[in-house]
């Protein structure tokens, strides 16, 4: 499966050991993990606030290294579904949905809540737990 | 793409036969194919890994990098998308 991961489930695969960090793993070793543009920037910008000088240029590159092996979706991409998303949700998410609108994507994975409501004829949502079933499978 | 190199690695005769069978089933076209995607999984695993350990020692939680990002996600959006607003 090609799945569009949210930053929402990267904070906690990053910033916690426990599930999520083995859901990524899953993730990695059985299927295609894809990512947008508009994620990594929103992870580098947020990254760059909270980690100390000290720490930065080593995470950013360690990031570059996990991102050099996903597959990459950028603005021209996914542009033309931002009308649609813009329906859907709020501004700020419609990136995310519009991504996960694309024929090649078989799934959003995302712990954000408002977005699991959304209708699975336009973007199939998995929550981290339904993730765990469906990537097992 | 990348330059290829050359490298001999020597393995079990039973890790090599199980390699063998994913080729066989079609899972991947060759031995060297298997290897470079084994790599590149080990590789992202690890990178994962670093960028725990780091948030670990800092102290930064889930919660910091949830709160942080939602402020981060609307300012990308004006600097991406703000012919859109």
């Amino acid at each position: 499966m090609k799945v569009l991961v949210d930053t929402s489930t990267l904070y906690s695969a990053i910033a916690f050991d426990g599930k999520f960090s083995k859901l990524m793993e899953l993730l990695i070793e059985r299927h295609t993990m894809v990512i947008s543009d508009y994620i990594i920037m929103e992870l580098r910008m947020n990254i760059e606030e909270k980690v100390s000088s000290d720490e930065e240029q080593m995470v950013l590159k360690r990031m570059d290294d996990l991102f050099t092996y996903c597959e990459i979706k950028n603005r021209e991409d996914y542009v033309q579904n931002m009308p649609e998303a813009l329906r859907m949700v709020s501004k700020k998410d419609s990136p995310i949905i519009a991504c996960a609108m694309l024929s090649d994507i078989d799934a959003l994975l995302t712990s954000d809540k408002v977005l699991w409501a959304i209708d699975s004829k336009y973007v199939k949502v998995l929550s981290p737990a339904d993730a765990m079933k469906e990537l097992l499978g | 793409m990348a330059q290829m190199v050359s490298v001999q690695i020597r393995f079990p005769s039973e890790e090599l036969a199980r390699i063998d069978r994913y080729v066989d089933n079609g899972d991947f076209p060759s031995r060297a194919e298997f290897i470079r995607d084994a790599v590149r999984k080990a590789e992202m695993i690890r990178a994962l890994n670093d960028i725990r350990k780091v948030m670990e020692k800092e102290g930064i939680t889930e919660e910091d990098l949830l709160k942080g990002g939602k402020k981060v996600r609307q300012r990308i959006f004006s600097e991406m998308f703000g012919d859109m607003e």
